[in-house]
């Protein structure tokens, strides 16, 4: 079966004039039906330039240099404009971080939902409106009748980001992208949104990439997780192996970062040192020098990739399996 | 939607009464300045004259109220300003209140195409330059911008009659109507359309320049907002997303802008008016500051401070109308 989205060996650098500031560099990650993947790592690791480029969303400084990414087995890169607007929202979905600042504050809920549907044909302006309010029925929206007639600056943060689900899912998507879609809001409303996301996975059967700061969540609801390092993913696997026994020493530290273990509402915190910029990637291994375990051999050879029993990983000296 | 209007209604009723004080501080500014001038109606009605005996000098005072104590020349001056009773231009041999009806009509149809063209072209190149940016029509629509800023109005007026009406005869040189035509309807209409074309280019020159560079640099940083990504995740055109998610969210500051630049425009509009021998406001005003009518002086500047406070109200209740999240309090 083929996977709802799969990409490999993407690379994205900021225009410039430096040609090494990648930063998305040689990216391969893959989703399969109903899926829920989790993508972590520190901030500036290229996780939502990674989501950006799934959908061409990239910002103008940003230029996707290689790679392949496929949609429902369609090219994305290569793919015209024309394919491309038809695509994005009915195979792919995306929510982002702020629901403060990602719904136009001049329109109303019914109408930035409504636009969707009609771009793609989903219904016509008549059936729009009662469309509308199913779909906010579907995300929980308590009230819709009033909430559709409402402009987003009305709206809690919790509920814009009902709202936002809600039109990201009005074409059904096979794939729905959430760029930490519960960092701006407070932690009783995380639960409850992240809660609803898992639902609707139930309920509609897409997958989901989900990007997040947070192991807490991951650990509640993700199938499998990918980590990412300066633009790389550096180990994958099903979670509950990958979080009890990780191999590479970042996904170790970044546990290890966790207060209590995983189950907590953890953040990431702080493993010693800083993340290289795009452009200052050292040689070899990039974790290399925040690494406990590196040698001489890591600031020379950039570690391959390579997968025992269900993880993979990139590392010479990975740490013991379970 | 009848909530929304009678809330609208209240609020523009709130703001009326609310700038009354306004206008009246301006009223009584405007009166101690013309009146520190040295001398009064009765000197320069007399100084036309030729020779004046102080017995028919002091006549005309008792007549007009002028050899009254300051503070009842005041009072009787505002009563008279509650009853839009503005005096008598001894000039025109005309009330007040009639020479400024008669002309506010041209100055508003004046003022409101200079308006309407330099929004409406603000918009249009302001898109497209943004649209394009820093590429060719990008660079030519700015530099036309700074050039047409930079022009001086009568020079620009000046050389458009040269050019339009003496050189191709396109258009009229001067005037609202073609004198002794005597078209009606739609004719009418037409002819002044004609006349109107280019004092209105040259007034509304300053302002469409403001607007464009307005327009493009708003453009461009609501261009970066995320909701713009948003919508271009939903699958949208460039040419829907640009017009509109970003140009309802860009045309607000041009509102307040409009607003700011009222004043102004309607100060231009004396230059326009004289050079294109408009018959407005404008023309009016220059005539009554050179032939010292003093009434008339007054009557005017009243006008116009009614003009710039109708204006802001108008102005706000457009930024209401177009954003939600500003409440008609
Ligand atoms: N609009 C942009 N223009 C230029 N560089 C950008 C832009 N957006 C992001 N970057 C750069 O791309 C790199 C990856 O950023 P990205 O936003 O993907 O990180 P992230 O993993 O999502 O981080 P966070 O957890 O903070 O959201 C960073 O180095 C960042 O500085
Ligand atoms: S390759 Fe070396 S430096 Fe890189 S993570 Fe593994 S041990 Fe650390
Ligand atoms: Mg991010």
């Amino acid at each position: 079966m083929t996977p709802v989205l799969s990409i490999s060996g993407l690379r994205a650098r900021l225009r410039g004039p430096d040609p090494s500031a990648f930063v998305i560099d040689g990216l391969s990650l893959q989703v399969n039906r109903g899926e829920v993947v989790a993508l972590v790592g520190e901030s500036g690791s290229g996780k939502t330039m990674t989501a950006y480029s799934v959908l061409r969303l990239l910002p103008p400084a940003i230029q996707l240099t290689e790679g392949e990414i496929r949609l429902g087995g369609q090219d994305v890169v290569a793919m015209e404009t024309r394919r491309l607007r038809d695509v994005r929202g009915t195979l792919a979905s995306i929510i982002f971080q702020e629901p403060m600042t990602s719904l136009n504050p001049l329109m109303t809920i019914e109408r930035q939902i409504a636009e969707m549907l009609l771009t793609h044909g989903k219904a016509t302006r008549q059936t729009a409106p009662e469309r509308v309010i199913e779909l906010l029925e579907l995300v929980r929206m308590p009230d819709p009748q009033t909430r559709a007639k409402q402009y987003p600056h009305s709206l809690s943060g919790g509920l814009r980001q009902r709202a936002m689900i809600a039109m990201a899912l009005a074409c059904e998507p096979q794939i729905l992208i959430a760029d930490e879609p519960t960092t701006a809001l407070d932690v009783t409303i995380q639960q409850q949104v992240m809660k609803l996301l898992l639902d609707l996975r139930d309920q509609l059967g897409m997958a989901i990439l989900l990007i997040t700061h947070d192991l807490g969540v991951v650990a509640e609801v993700a199938d499998r997780v990918a980590v990412m390092y300066a633009g790389r993913i550096v180990e994958e696997g099903p979670v509950v192996e990958l979080l009890e026994a990780p191999r590479h020493p970042y996904t170790a530290g970044l546990l290890a970062c966790l207060p209590e273990g995983v189950g907590d509402t953890g953040r990431l915190i702080e493993i010693p040192g800083l993340p290289p910029k795009p452009g200052s990637i050292p040689e070899g291994c990039r974790f290399a020098p925040r690494c406990p375990s590196a040698t001489e051999l890591c600031t020379r050879v950039t570690p391959e990739t390579r997968t025992e029993g269900v993880q993979a990983f990139a590392c010479h000296h990975p740490r013991m399996p379970a | 939607m009848s909530r929304n209007a009678q809330d609208l209604i209240r609020f523009v009723l709130r703001r009326l009464i609310q700038s009354l004080p306004i206008l009246l501080g301006i009223a009584t500014i405007n009166f101690l300045f013309v009146n520190l001038a040295p001398g009064d109606a009765a000197d320069v009605l007399a100084g036309e004259a030729g020779a004046a005996s102080p017995e028919f000098m002091a006549a005309l005072r008792e007549r007009y109220g002028l050899d009254q104590p300051f503070y009842v020349q005041f009072l009787v001056y505002m009563g008279k300003l509650l009853t839009f009773d503005l005096g008598y231009s001894f000039r025109f041999s005309r009330p007040v209140t009639e020479l400024l009806l008669g002309t506010l009509g041209p100055t508003l149809l004046l003022m409101s195409t200079a308006i309407l063209f330099a929004c409406s072209m603000g918009v249009f190149l302001g898109v497209l330059a943004a649209r394009c940016v820093n590429r060719w029509p990008d660079y030519l629509i700015s530099v036309g911008a700074l050039i047409a800023y930079a022009t001086p109005v009568f020079w620009l007026g000046l050389m458009m009659i040269v050019l339009f009406s003496v050189k191709l005869g396109w258009l009229p040189s001067s005037g609202m109507q073609t004198i002794g035509a005597g078209y009606t309807g739609w004719r009418k209409i037409g002819d002044v359309a004609l006349h109107l074309i280019m004092p209105a280019t040259v007034l509304g020159m300053y302002l469409t320049a403001f607007q464009v560079r307005l327009i493009r640099a708003s453009m461009l940083e609501i261009g970066e907002q995320d909701f713009v990504t948003t919508a271009r995740s939903k699958g949208l055109s460039e040419q829907t997303i640009a017009y509109r998610h970003v140009l309802r969210n860009a045309i607000l500051p041009m509102v307040t802008m409009v607003g700011l630049q009222v004043g102004a425009i309607l100060g231009g509009s004396v230059l326009i008016e004289t050079v294109f021998a408009w018959p407005g406001l404008g023309r009016l005003a220059y005539n009554a500051v050179f032939q010292r009518d003093l009434n008339l002086l007054l009557g005017l500047l009243f006008l116009c401070s009614i003009m710039v406070v109708v204006t802001n109200i108008l102005t706000e209740v457009a930024y209401r109308l177009i954003d939600p999240r500003i409440p008609l309090k």
